[in-house]
């Protein structure tokens, strides 16, 4: 246990190495917030509902969004394909642990480092936009929250352990990785609610992971009847996606292997 | 009138100090510790046109910081630089077409393409006329008997090959003042001797100045009849090379052949050499005797160890 | 070897014949073959290298514009005027961001290698040829893939264009060519503000990041974000220029004559990035080696 304490603690020191880079990036987390809010205000801000939401509503889901985002994506694994094609993966691969414990120990340091600043990321939200914000008191829905955001960070964590294995097979790890990030943009939700689509889309959504990731935590904050087939249905991602990157992880080091690098 | 004039040159660096553990990066974002570094400390030297200085120092001693300063590269601190009579930190377009600086470590050709491409993309960097051009590049190409990979990656070249195609590419434009940082650094030994040999060739046959830093020992002794030794920023020493035997040396090396054809050496200081000798042809017997300076390596090594 | 000392000491004769300044027009002309040679040189690196991750980036990309323009047509469609502007409007104007950012960020993807340039020492280089740094440092590494993006990409903004019931004129094309040409000018500006950034601290990533967030705001009606936000996208960083302001003359709700002042406005940008570049050079300390 205290090896990954370890890794931990490193892994967090690292952020503060480039104090410029830390606190712009903490900046832009900030301003992702602005486009939404301000294009919402422009269309809802005078009163009025648009696909069912009002604009307390859509300032909810939004920074919900913001929060589970910081959450659920933040992440130090979509640097495995790097390491992989750099050769770097040798260093942690010889250490006595367990390679997935090793990567997600490094995750949950990002999720802190996240959370931590969000306690002042979002007092300053609140206080410069004064979004109309929806607080669940439910205990019982918080609780299957939880659940819910912890089946999101192990699908995107296993998400991004498959896309990482791609460097045991090509050396272009970025061109996917970008194609990914493109589409999470949009089919998790961030952008916009997914059910402003229409219900044929909605379903051939709910048949990828992407929707599990943001926009079925948040529906499930928000109260929705069917939370108990949602939870299901990321269940089931969970474990789909766990033995698909167990897979090709095995299937990826004998490659590594054999490159002898 | 002298190619390079350094008067009282000083460069220093400020680096931030990092605490240890997490804590400690916590208190370095809010509280950071700067400390100046000093890698240059108040040098004077010049140099004047046609001269090769060798610039020996151990790592770290500021040599590379010194030839990057006076290519303009960096800004010096305080003190007053003048390379062909320019401040270099101007940069001015007529400065640099006439200078060059050559890192043995580091790579100005473009590393996928052959090299002749990275020269045909200096001649219209340096926008250096066709005639010009084609007359520079037989000739450096044939001092350098380098015509047989002009068409080869450069990736795929040797180190050697790499680093006389890099000379080419540095001396395309007619530099006059040349900055040779380490140039036969992991080269063979052949490959050493042939760029030594053209490092005086071009030497001999320009006007301008060279300066040279080097690891090896060699390259300085067989090209530089001046030297400029530093270390720690300071210079130790600034004259003839003989003349550094004479101010570091405080021994010198007796040599004796013996009857049987075995040698001995001893190592005497200097004030003691005829009496050494005297007891020495006294004490054994002896078929010859020697008495020879230390070698210059040696001198370099000691005075760097005593630092 | 062959020290044909002679021939030396002629050459360095006629050596003073080019070692004065060119003209200008000589010197543009070499400009312009670096980058072209650079470009090429990209390229068939790329061609050879990476032929696969370019259709991926592609594809990419596409996919990024049409959710953008799902977007404006799920918002606007169901609201039916957005800050002033009606749904063909909002999508001219994603069309016409589309369009200028891409054309200036395309120039400038230097900035994005820029700290891994001044680790390995490859700035030094920049430094010691004539050609300036600054040069080196912006518009090398420009990605034939987007040059390619361009046409389709022109296509959506002549579609949106007609589709939003305005017609294409000739004083209006080149209103908004000039318009683009200040934008480009103060986005060079801030490129140049960003790169003295990166010499000073090394880090510039997510400084960089952080200006394309911003850009991305103006994708929509700038006037959107209030008077302030308006002011200082559009005054202040080039955004505005990018879609609002150049949507505004085709609808006929700005005046051509304001161009005037935002070019002066872009060469005072223009003038002040330099001088911090400047500056921030002074602290350079090149990678040691």
């Amino acid at each position: 246990m205290k090896k990954y304490l370890s890794i931990f603690s490193i892994t967090l020191q690292e952020y503060f190495v480039y104090h410029l880079n830390m606190f712009m990036w903490r900046v832009r987390q900030v301003f992702v917030f602005l486009l939404p809010y301000f294009l919402w205000r422009a269309v809802l801000g005078g009163g009025g509902d648009i696909y069912g939401y009002d604009f307390g509503s859509i300032m909810t889901y939004l920074f919900g969004t913001t929060i589970l985002r910081s959450l659920v994506m933040g992440s130090r694994t979509v640097d495995l394909g790097w390491m992989i094609n750099s050769g770097m993966l040798t260093i942690p691969l010889m250490r006595p642990f367990n390679m997935f414990g090793f990567l997600l120990t490094r995750d949950a340091a990002d999720k802190l480092f996240n959370l931590s600043f969000m306690f002042i990321e979002i007092p300053l939200i609140l206080l410069i936009f004064r979004p109309p914000v929806f607080l669940q008191a439910n205990p019982y829905t918080l609780m299957i929250t939880m659940v819910s955001i912890i089946f999101a960070i192990m699908i995107y964590f296993f998400i991004n352990i498959i896309f990482g294995s791609l460097g045991f097979w090509t050396r272009d790890v970025w061109a996917p990785r970008f194609l990914l990030m493109v589409i999470l943009e949009f089919a998790t939700g961030a952008m916009f609610p997914l059910d402003m689509l229409s219900s044929l889309w909605q379903n051939v959504l709910l048949w990828t992971p992407f929707p599990y990731l943001l926009f079925i935590p948040l529906r499930i904050y928000l109260g929705s009847s069917e939370a108990i087939m949602y939870l299901i249905g990321q269940f089931i991602w969970v474990i789909l996606l766990y033995l698909l990157a167990h897979y090709v992880w095995k299937r990826g080091l004998l490659r590594y292997e054999a490159e002898g690098r | 009138m002298p190619v390079i004039t350094v008067k009282h040159l000083t460069k220093s660096y400020q680096t931030q100090k990092k605490r240890e553990g997490l804590a400690g990066s916590l208190r370095d974002l809010v509280n950071p510790i700067y400390e100046d570094k000093i890698a240059i400390n108040d040098i004077s030297f010049s140099i004047e046109p046609g001269e090769l200085v060798g610039f020996i120092g151990p790592n770290g001693a500021g040599k590379t910081t010194t030839l990057k300063t006076l290519s303009g590269l960096l800004y010096p601190t305080s003190g007053t630089v003048r390379v062909l009579d320019q401040d270099p930190w101007e940069r001015k377009d007529s400065f640099l077409r006439s200078i060059s600086l050559v890192m043995g470590q580091k790579n100005q050709l473009w590393w996928d393409l052959p090299a002749s491409e990275s020269f045909s993309l200096n001649r219209d960097i340096y926008s250096i006329p066709d005639n010009v051009y084609k007359r520079n590049l037989k000739t450096l190409v044939e001092m350098l008997d380098l015509g047989s990979v002009l068409d080869v990656q450069v990736r795929k070249l040797s180190l050697g090959q790499r680093m006389k195609a890099e000379l080419v590419a540095a001396l395309l434009h007619d530099p006059k003042v040349l900055f040779l940082d380490e140039p036969t650094i992991g080269l063979d030994v052949t490959m050493q001797s042939q760029v030594r040999e053209f490092i005086k060739t071009y030497n001999r046959t320009h006007d301008g100045a060279i300066m040279l830093t080097s690891h090896y020992m060699a390259d300085v002794v067989e090209l530089c009849k001046r030297v400029i030794i530093i270390s720690e920023g300071s210079i130790l020493y600034d004259g003839e090379l003989s003349g550094v035997i004479s101010k570091f040396s405080s021994h010198k090396i007796i040599e004796v052949i013996l009857q049987d054809g075995t040698t001995k050496t001893y190592k005497v200081p200097r004030s003691k050499i005829a009496e050494k000798t005297a007891k020495l042809i006294a004490d054994l017997p002896i078929s010859d005797i020697n008495i020879k300076e230390v070698a210059i390596e040696d001198i370099i090594r000691q005075v760097f160890a005593k630092k | 070897m062959c020290g044909s000392v002679g021939y030396y000491v002629m050459k360095l004769r006629e050596g003073n014949m080019y070692q004065n300044k060119p003209s200008l027009p000589a010197t543009l002309r070499s400009y312009g073959r670096v980058w072209l040679k650079l470009t090429t040189q990209q390229f068939q690196s790329q061609i050879s290298n990476a032929r696969g991750a370019a259709v991926l980036f592609i594809a990419g990309k596409l996919f990024r514009l049409s959710t953008a323009f799902l977007l404006v047509y799920l918002v606007v469609g169901r609201a039916k005027l957005i800050s002033g502007y009606n749904l063909e409007q909002a999508i001219l104007i994603l069309a016409l961001f589309n369009f200028f950012s891409t054309l200036t960020q395309l120039f400038m993807r230097g900035i994005y290698v820029f700290r891994q340039k001044i680790v390995d020492g490859t700035f030094d280089f920049y430094l010691l040829n004539p050609l300036s740094e600054l040069f080196y440092s912006l518009f090398s590494f420009t990605d034939p893939m987007d040059l390619l993006l361009i046409i389709p990409y022109g296509g959506i903004v002549v579609w949106a264009w007609l589709g939003a019931g305005y017609s294409l004129t000739l004083p209006l094309v080149s209103a908004l060519i000039i318009a683009l040409i200040i934008a480009f000018i103060m986005a060079i500006a801030w490129h140049i503000f960003m790169l003295g950034i990166g010499i000073r601290y090394l880090e510039v990533d997510n400084t960089i990041m952080l200006y394309r967030d911003l850009e991305r705001l103006a994708a929509m009606p700038v006037s959107m974000y209030g008077k302030w936000g308006a002011g200082v996208l559009t005054y202040l960083f080039p955004f505005g220029l990018m879609a609002t302001v150049p949507a505004n003359l085709i609808f006929g709700l700005a005046n051509p004559y304001y161009l005037v002042g935002f070019g002066l406005l872009a060469i005072a940008q223009l003038k002040l990035s330099l001088w911090f570049w400047k500056k921030s050079l002074l602290t350079y300390s090149s990678a040691s080696s």
